[in-house]
């Protein structure tokens, strides 16, 4: 399937002249003289926004954009015209980015300080832009607005439907075929089921387009246009990669899409607050992970925090599982020798409380960030390792400390004496964190707790019922390596000489089989030469072979 | 005066009908008549202004529409060969539902299918010679539903419209798109850039465009029917 990006082209910078007047004061052609210089490929224009009042007649006449990114003076902009529009030159509509400069540092800093926080937030919206694989036709949920706000020519060409986007689930990397259900028990609206083809498939109508499941995955299997993996790894990597701005230190902020109307209500009032927070707007604060949490922390920021919207207007409808997450990662930082204050969860509906937390900006953070190659699963809860190591390694923390935690994004896997080597438990593993290899006659069941995400997929399935699996921080575990779990001799097919079985799997079933001699074709030929055993003929046909 | 949201929603089934009609012609063989008509019915509706770049499938619909107008200058012969060999050869890609959902159990399908058509007071016309499982004959059937719907909310009857819009979601749920996101995947991998290609990439984009859609308006007016 097509998915509707255009690689290889320009991206498009549309700054809001309106930015460059009072009450706003930014210095736009220094803006649009840094950009050229620090980003490859782009073209910064400077005109009336659609977010002026009177909105202009919006040309956006770039055939030759790969991507768009608008500096806006404020919210209020017709949003689903510009999307037709962009539709009309070939551009993916979930692909446009918005950064409202008004808000997020002209009306709250003074202008130098604001000209050069404009840099980072337009730079790192660029590198979010550009890490936009493109939309599928899944992704867009149409949602009818019979009232929707149109400009009166508008009015009566537009069709009633706008589009919001939601996940979609890539069938060959979901692990839905080996059990796994991570996405189902995290959905708070029954959103996901298992599909005929083996794989996730997610109803439109359930999906409140949250998010959760995108960073819950264990394989990064989902992906959603504007919060994918990539996208919010690139903006948070250029935003605390960037040595050419001085502003530090710098910390992020992970804003609800739904809470940004607190922080312009704070904005209005002229509320100042330190330039070193950068928002990453997120659908929903369901979507913000302790992985995304202390990643950020361990790019170099000088704090990870999340602004979610009022309880009420929740998409993701579970806001004590928000906190629970925040909480969890602050207990990891005490863990770890770090300041529990580096995570915190603010409170939306108190403004005041609000503007005290963000002044509150801890000092610390790395000036020179952790360099990792952008890689999506820096982001994915496969991610939590490095981020927890990359820590331990910063505080120099000792590693034999563990927390046990059910939010914990990691888990561990014991086994208790019985295990045969039958290497199910390998075959539910969603990650990979239990594997079966084969060396010669030796199978060697292996554990790697960098991947165990602690989903207990393995426990149900295991014959012996010999695992216990739970969520658990174990710094130890981590920094050890693989762990052999189980190593034993392989029995041979005497036929074919191909594998049968473990010795311990195959003593069992000689032990339950007895003395029937007619069954003992079962411990000692693989199950292609073995035959049926109901008839009596195959064993006689293996015979006349040899 | 802007139309009431009622009307803006009988517009909206009314190109839906449509463009089912069209989807469906197109998959049927490329006669020069039969591709003048497909021709003709998408300037008019081009011609009507229609804005379409408002909805999700725009750019597929594009392509579905350049695609219409190249074939129409080409020689049709070219066009004819390449439908003999996609789906009249050896059936390299199947045609109809049960090809991908019942390939051992067609008569079953085609069973269903005309239990459905002639509970909505519909038979395929004897002089048609496709199965009743073919893309062309669902897609027109749709395009009959869509139409039915269109005239319930040009008569403020949204207990009439709520009734076909269910049951053209059934229908998608149960037939479309169950299969024929697979037609399209396969037609891509066989002929990429192709006519056909663009159809049936066109075709699923716009199915699954409506099985978002039809939800939608069915949570937006279904408690309104119920209440008559």
């Amino acid at each position: 399937m097509d998915k509707s990006v255009a690689k290889g082209k320009k991206a498009v910078v549309l700054l809001c002249q309106t930015l460059g007047g009072p009450p706003f004061g930014l210095h736009l052609e220094t803006i649009e003289s840094w950009l050229n210089e620090q980003v490859r490929d782009v073209s910064v224009r400077i005109e009336p926004g659609p977010c002026c009042k009177p909105a202009p007649s919006l040309r956006l006449a770039v055939t030759d954009a790969g991507s768009i990114v608008f500096g806006l003076c404020s919210r209020d902009y017709p949003q689903p015209e510009i999307e037709a529009k962009a539709r009309k030159i070939g551009l993916d509509p979930f692909g446009i980015e918005w950064v409202h400069l008004g808000a997020y540092c002209a009306q709250v800093l003074p202008g130098h300080a604001a000209t050069e926080k404009a840099k980072l937030l337009l730079a790192a919206a660029l590198a979010k832009a550009q890490a936009n694989c493109g939309s599928l036709p899944e992704n867009a949920k149409p949602i009818l607005s019979l009232d929707q706000q149109v400009s009166r020519r508008a009015l009566f060409t537009l069709p009633p439907i706008r589009y919001e986007a939601i996940p979609t689930v890539r069938a060959e990397m979901c692990a839905a075929r080996y059990g796994c259900r991570v996405c189902v028990s995290t959905c708070p609206h029954q959103a996901l089921a298992p599909g005929d083809s083996g794989s996730m498939t997610i109803n439109k109508l359930q999906c409140s387009g949250c998010g959760a499941c995108v960073s819950v995955c264990p394989r990064a299997a989902v992906d959603m246009p504007g919060a994918s993996l990539a996208q919010i790894h690139a903006q948070v990597a250029s935003y605390l990669d960037n040595k050419s701005v001085g502003i530090y230190p710098r910390a992020i902020l992970f804003v609800c899409a739904k809470a940004v109307c607190s922080l312009e209500g704070l904005a209005r009032k002229a509320l100042c607050s330190p330039a070193g927070w950068l928002p990453v707007e997120v659908p929903c604060a369901g979507i913000v992970t302790p992985t995304w949490l202390l990643q950020s922390l361990n790019l170099g920021a000088a704090a990870a925090t999340i602004l979610p919207c009022l309880r009420d207007d929740c998409r993701f409808g579970q806001p004590t599982v928000v906190g629970d997450r925040v909480q969890y990662s602050r207990e990891v930082l005490k863990l770890l020798g770090g300041s529990p204050e580096q995570v915190r969860l603010l409170d939306p509906g108190d403004e005041e409380r609000l503007i005290d937390s963000l002044n509150d900006l801890p000092d610390g953070g790395r000036k020179e960030p952790r360099r990792l190659p952008l890689d999506p699963s820096a982001f994915a809860r496969g991610g939590a390792a490095s981020a927890m190591l990359g820590l331990a390694d910063t505080y120099g923390t000792p590693l034999d400390r563990s927390l046990d935690h059910p939010h914990s994004p990691l888990g561990d896997v014991e086994f208790r004496d019985g295990c045969t080597g039958c290497g199910v438990c390998s075959g539910s593993c969603p990650t990979g964190a239990l594997g079966l290899d084969r060396d010669g006659d030796t199978l060697t069941l292996a554990f790697n707790p960098q991947l165990c995400v602690g989903c207990g997929n393995c426990v149900p399935v295991c014959p012996e019922k010999v695992i216990e699996a739970r969520p658990t921080t174990n710094l130890g575990r981590l920094s050890g390596g693989r762990i052999v779990l189980y190593r034993g001799r392989e029995a041979r097919c005497e036929k074919c000489g191909g594998p049968i079985a473990s010795q311990e799997m195959l003593g069992k079933i000689a032990a339950l089989l007895g003395d029937d001699a007619s069954l003992s074709e079962i411990t000692r030929y693989c199950p292609g030469c073995r035959g049926t055993f109901f008839s009596g003929s195959w064993p006689g046909e293996i015979e006349d072979e040899n | 005066m802007p139309r009431s949201p009622l009307m803006r929603v009988a517009d909206l089934a009314l190109f839906r009908r449509a463009a089912y009609w069209l989807f469906g012609a197109s998959l049927l063989y490329p006669t020069e008549e039969r591709l003048a008509t497909i021709a003709s019915a998408a300037r008019e509706l081009e011609r009507q202004g229609v804005p379409l770049e408002g909805l999700a499938f725009y750019l597929q619909w594009q392509k579905f529409l350049t695609a219409i107008a190249r074939c129409v200058d080409s020689a049709s012969a070219d066009l004819e060969e390449t439908y003999v060999d996609l789906f009249v050869v050896n059936q390299k890609v199947p045609l109809c539902e049960s090809g991908f959902l019942s390939p051992g159990a067609s008569a079953m399908t085609m069973a269903m299918l005309e239990r459905e058509y002639s509970a909505a007071g519909l038979s395929v016309a004897s002089s048609f010679k496709e199965p009743p499982d073919h893309a062309a004959v669902e897609m027109e059937f749709m395009s009959l539903l869509c139409e039915a719907e269109a005239r319930a909310w040009r008569k403020r009857s949204v207990q009439d419209s709520v009734k076909q819009l269910e049951e053209e979601s059934r229908f998608l749920d149960q037939h479309l798109s169950r299969w024929f996101p697979a037609l399209a995947e396969l037609v891509a991998t066989r002929v990429a850039g192709n006519f056909y290609a663009a159809v049936t990439q066109a075709a699923h984009v716009f199915i699954e465009h409506d099985r978002g859609l039809l939800p939608a308006l069915l949570a937006e007016y279904q408690r309104e029917g119920t209440h008559g």
